[in-house]
């Protein structure tokens, strides 16, 4: 046994094997890619059946009887191979229909949404008669969306309502999720107890006491949904002792037996095996997205939380790393069939039926010290095995990550899916404390959905209440408030001529159409939580989030201990720092070309003005390539929109909060931004997150990492996102593991938050060949010499190519 | 030598960071223009000269007529004869088709530039490398900028051809932790022929680099039908085993064509077109060959 800072971590954990050892594992992965995605339509019909039976009702009271309702009557399904019971969906990678939050735009989407462009879903005839016949009608004007159009003002709806400029479209046409629920405290108590708390404070309650009747029906509800959880895990279990009735396969059978005995105990009970755990925190995770189908609900730190059952298991002789393995991967593939259902223009934003359910490895103990133990590691080689896009896995790196951890990060990154996410301690930490957590709870933070820092349990924050971009800042300074690409309408407000503006002047422009932007979000977030508050209370949720039973209040009236957000996500940061460089450069310090010309040029797409374009494109000192004239406006600019955002107060009476991370919002957000003064062109994407813009970084990871340590990481409490790539050749063999590991280890030191590598494939330098222009940055590298892959003439490339293949 | 150059100035033509492959750790290499000699299958062909000088990328052309507009000496598109390299061409190309490779530095530009990744260089033992061309060339500068790096814990290395006066050698070396040292031939005739200088002066500097108890890598450039003949490369094994002590090691950089299109750049003729890489069983043999003959050998800066 390896001991590394105190704790035992099996030496054998160190060097994984390349594919799951176990066939299960494999069966399962060979089937995961045949499910097709359908659309579950049980919970719409079962929710509308009991919204039905319960009008006059409260919010809270009617919810908790659908969910009661669902529990009760939603189909059980057991696959093959599978350790554990219970699903989100119908079926495998179904999308389930949450009436409430989507009727409005499925109605209208329902008939295409098997043939859309991007997520898309299978739905029967006889399912859409049924969801357009006995569902549809009953939500009309009763859905979010519905009331946020109707209260929304008018200047509010022309900058944000279908205008791809600020969307906030994400919680208007979904449950809202994002949260990291309690599950240490779940786990270790057992679902009786959190019931038994529930009743102890409703007993203390009368009805006759105006001020208790909202608490009684939060108490009444949450009671309900969670004995309805219970009923649901029951039932799975019985579900299972029939399959094992009928199945000959023995060892099949006693699978199937040990599955219904561990859901019949942790059914009211705390587990008493490591397996049990698990298998409680899915039966959560499934309590949850029953609630209603979201994003970003994630599990958190299970390294830490889960590691006292591991321990006593493995002391106890019930288990080796082999079954833990076996076990973690078994999860992560009915993990990976969660997903989330989302409308055509939301899944512009969130691409790849992501559910972004987010678990983290390592990081600190509540007394800051290191916290790695075995599970950091297996968690980490089960992600290896299993080759999804989902579930996130996250890793935080500190000064005492043990290197051993390190590399292992660094294993999985090289397998070339983005994962781990590499966090820093210490940004993440300030940022808790700056949310008003303690010490001991900053310590404790895990990550939510993509990159955004929670403190698990407590803290309650919308992580994307909606986008906003940059790009359409400038763009509006240079059209005086109009959307080119909107049929040049007036969306926003004037800020003066550009032509006549001095430098200075143009930079206080955009801050203007910033604050204008700010203003209008917070207005349309405002009245999207009141009536997330009015129309769908979360009982259930709320019974996992530290506060809401002291307070006797959900966590939509605000009942968590920290209410924070909701948070808005800016894109686009880069383009408007590499079009102000381009503006200061060419017009103002070399004076080659007139603003006129550069207006002109981003109205026009630079029609007919070629020469400028190539200039503009070849020669704008970008954001990137450490150049702190440059890097200091995305610190200036990150700030000053976080500063503004935190100006105004929610509906619960905190802050918003600020993030600049895009998960795909670039994309959409780029359909919408008029070309720019750099020389990106109208329609395209927009830069992801705080990364440099594809192409225009010359000066490899080290540069890459100095510019993106110009923001101030810690101020943006939602979290920032780096996207880097790596080429093959300076990730290749052990150095490369080596390499990575002090990559990171300088990125932390910079006090960058988040990095995610992108480890160039042969498939990618296959891509630049062919479209050398998306990939201008994209640098080969062997001993003394280096080039710009795209720079190289084809034999050449293909000999670069081929070094790719050998060393992979 | 321009008479510009000096302890104060130096010229470069390229400065690369995250550089991984020459010297420990992540690295910044600034490539010294100007070398004495001219191998045939130079990869950095701008190198060679220490006078600034104009490359001409034809597939970035966009046709706009800007360079001929502005050369001062009516040197149209680039007329290599009247070109007098002032790189105005270039400061007007807006498709960077034009370049001027070359620029002055001086010893605090380099330190600002080192500086940059220090964060990158304490995590990962790394430093900076000067490269070529042939840095020793410029003997002042280097040996300048490589000391004011030594005040400032900067861990330094150098790439040499190893062709200079051993007093200009020595000055540089001195304030160097690491060395990277090429033999290219070792039979006298063969190097002139393949590189316009024969090695005599080479191998003496070899002796006395390997002497000085720093630790030294030879590296044997290793090129089809130039200088991988089983016999040259055990006679390098020979000549590095007699000078070997614990810092000497030994390392095979197998041939690659990357610096074809720069010879087009300079409208210079490459004369290995379509030589191929050496094959990996080639070089497999060679090391074991270095090996038999008790030399430690080195991949990517790890001990095979």
């Amino acid at each position: 046994m390896a001991i590394i800072n105190g704790k035992d971590v099996h030496e054998a954990l160190l060097n994984p094997t390349h594919d799951s050892p176990f066939p299960r594992t494999q069966r399962m992965m060979d089937k995961y890619f045949d499910y097709v995605p359908e659309l579950d339509i049980e919970r719409a019909v079962l929710w509308t059946e009991s919204y039905k039976q319960t009008e006059g009702q409260t919010a809270m009271i009617r919810r908790a009887k659908a969910y009661k309702h669902y529990a009760e009557n939603r189909s059980i399904l057991i696959k093959d191979d599978e350790l554990f019971l219970g699903k989100c969906a119908d079926a495998p990678r179904a999308g389930t229909v949450s009436p409430e939050y989507v009727s409005t735009w499925l109605r209208e989407e329902v008939d295409g949404i098997a043939t859309r462009e991007r997520d898309t879903y299978q739905i029967s005839e006889e399912k859409k008669r049924i969801l357009k016949e006995e569902v549809f009608p009953y939500w009309e004007n009763k859905t979010i969306y519905d009331g946020w159009v109707a209260q929304i003002p008018d200047e509010t709806k022309t900058l944000m309502l279908k205008t791809g400029i600020i969307d906030a479209e994400v919680k208007i046409v979904s449950a809202p999720g994002e949260l990291a629920p309690n599950m240490e405290m779940i786990i270790n108590r057992g679902l009786k107890s959190v019931k038994e708390e529930a009743q102890a404070h409703l007993d203390k309650l009368d009805r006759s006491n105006p001020d208790d009747c909202e608490k009684m029906d939060f108490y009444e509800g949450s009671i309900m949904t969670l004995e309805a959880l219970s009923t649901y895990i029951l039932r799975c279990a019985a579900e299972a002792r029939k399959l094992a009735e009928k199945t000959t396969d023995k060892a099949r059978k006693a699978e199937l037996i040990q599955m219904a005995e561990n859901a019949e105990w942790v059914s009211e009970n705390e587990p008493a095996t490591f397996h049990q755990a698990l298998q409680l925190m899915w039966f959560i995770h499934i309590g949850i997205q029953m609630e209603g189908n979201a994003p970003g609900v994630s599990p958190g730190r299970v390294d830490q939380f889960l590691y006292k059952y591991y321990k006593a298991d493995y002391e106890a002789g019930r288990i080796d790393d082999d079954r833990a393995l076996e076990l973690i991967e078994n999860m992560y593939m009915l993990m990976g069939e969660n997903t989330w259902l989302t409308s055509e223009n939301t899944s512009m934003y969130f691409t790849g039926y992501q559910c972004f359910l987010n678990m983290c490895v390592g990081g600190v103990d509540k007394h800051g010290k290191d916290a790695t133990n075995s599970l950091s590691f297996l968690f980490l080689t089960a992600k290896m095995h299993c080759r999804l896009h989902s579930p996130n896995i996250s890793a935080r790196v500190h000064k005492g990550t043990p290197q051993d951890l390190m590399l292992h990060y660094a294993k999985l990154i090289k397998y070339g899916m983005g994962y781990p996410a590499l966090h820093t301690d210490d940004v993440g930490i300030r940022a808790m404390l700056s949310l008003g957590a303690t010490m001991e709870e900053a310590y404790n933070y895990q990550l939510v959905g993509c990159v955004e820092p929670f403190v698990p349990g407590v803290m309650t924050k919308w992580s994307d209440g909606g986008h906003y971009n940059f790009g359409s800042a400038l763009e509006f300074v240079l059209t005086n408030g109009v959307s080119v690409m909107n049929d040049n309408r007036q969306v926003s407000i004037q800020t003066g001529d550009p032509c006549k503006m001095t430098f200075d002047e143009i930079k206080e422009a955009v801050k203007r159409q910033l604050d204008y932007f700010v203003y209008h979000m917070s207005v349309g977030a405002t009245i999207c939580e009141r009536l997330h508050s009015q129309l769908a209370p979360q009982p259930f949720l709320s019974a996992l989030i530290t506060g809401c039973y002291d307070s006797g209040k959900d966590i939509t009236h605000g009942g968590a201990k920290y209410h924070c957000g909701p948070a808005f996500i800016g894109t686009g940061l880069v383009d408007l720092c590499n079009s102000l460089s381009a503006i200061k450069k060419f017009v103002f310090d070399e004076k080659v070309v007139t603003m006129e010309e550069v207006v002109r040029a981003c109205k026009n797409n630079f029609e007919g003005q070629e020469e400028l374009l190539k200039l503009v494109q070849t020669k704008t000192p970008c954001y990137g390539n450490d150049i702190p004239e440059v890097d200091d406006w995305a610190e200036e600019f990150s700030d000053y929109a976080k500063d503004q955002i935190l100006k105004y107060k929610s509906f619960n009476g905190e802050p918003f909060c600020n993030g600049l991370y895009p998960v795909t919002a670039h994309v959409p957000h780029g359909l919408v931004v008029s070309a720019l003064p750099y020389g990106r062109l109208a329609g395209t994407p927009l830069s992801d997150g705080i990364s440099p813009k594809g192409g225009t970084d010359h000066e490899g990871p080290t540069a890459v990492l100095k510019s993106v340590s110009h923001v101030n990481h810690e101020n943006h409490t939602s979290g920032t996102l780096l996207n880097m790539r790596l080429d093959p050749v300076s990730v290749e063999g052990e150095l490369g593991l080596k390499r990575i590991t002090q990559i990171v280890r300088a990125a932390a030191d910079l006090n960058l938050w988040h990095i995610q590598f992108n480890v160039v494939t042969t498939e990618t330098l296959l891509a630049a060949q062919k479209k050398p222009e998306n990939y201008r940055g994209l640098i080969v590298r062997v001993a003394g010499y280096s080039a710009y892959f795209g720079e190289l003439n084809k034999a050449v490339q293909d000999d670069v190519i081929a070094r790719t293949i050998h060393t992979a | 030598m321009s008479e510009s150059l000096g302890k104060d100035k130096g010229i470069i033509y390229n400065i690369q960071r995250f550089s991984i492959h020459d010297g420990n750790g992540i690295r910044t290499i600034f490539f010294m223009k100007g070398c004495p000699l001219k191998c045939v299958w130079c990869c950095n062909p701008e190198s060679q000269s220490i006078e600034q000088e104009v490359l001409f990328l034809r597939d970035k052309c966009i046709g706009c007529f800007n360079c001929i507009k502005s050369c001062p000496y009516d040197a149209m598109e680039i007329d290599r004869e009247k070109c007098k390299k002032c790189g105005a061409c270039a400061s007007v190309c807006p498709a960077n088709a034009k370049r001027l490779s070359g620029r002055y530095i001086t010893v605090e530009e380099v330190i600002r530039e080192a500086e940059k990744d220090r964060v990158f260089y304490d995590n990962s033992e790394g430093g900076v490398t000067f490269s070529g061309g042939e840095p020793t060339l410029q003997h002042e500068f280097v040996s300048a900028a490589a000391k004011r790096c030594g005040y400032l814990d900067i861990h330094t290395a150098i790439e040499t051809c190893g062709y200079n006066t051993w007093e200009h050698m020595d000055q540089v070396l001195t304030h160097i932790d690491e060395i990277f040292f090429d033999l290219k031939h070792m039979n006298p005739e063969k190097h002139k022929a393949l590189t316009g200088v024969t090695n005599e002066l080479i191998l003496d500097n070899a002796r006395k680099a390997a002497a000085l108890g720093k630790k030294i890598t030879f590296r044997l450039p290793l090129v089809p039908d130039c200088n991988d003949e089983e016999e040259n490369v055990i006679a390098t094994a020979e000549f590095v085993r007699s000078i070997t002590n614990d810092h000497v090691f030994i390392e095979i950089l197998p041939y690659h064509r990357l610096g074809e299109m720069k010879f087009e750049w300079l409208d210079r003729v490459y004369e290995l077109s379509g030589t191929q890489a050496p094959p990996e069983e080639q070089v497999a043999r060679y090391n074991d060959i270095f090996k038999s003959k008790g030399c430690s050998v080195v991949k990517n800066g790890a001990l095979l």
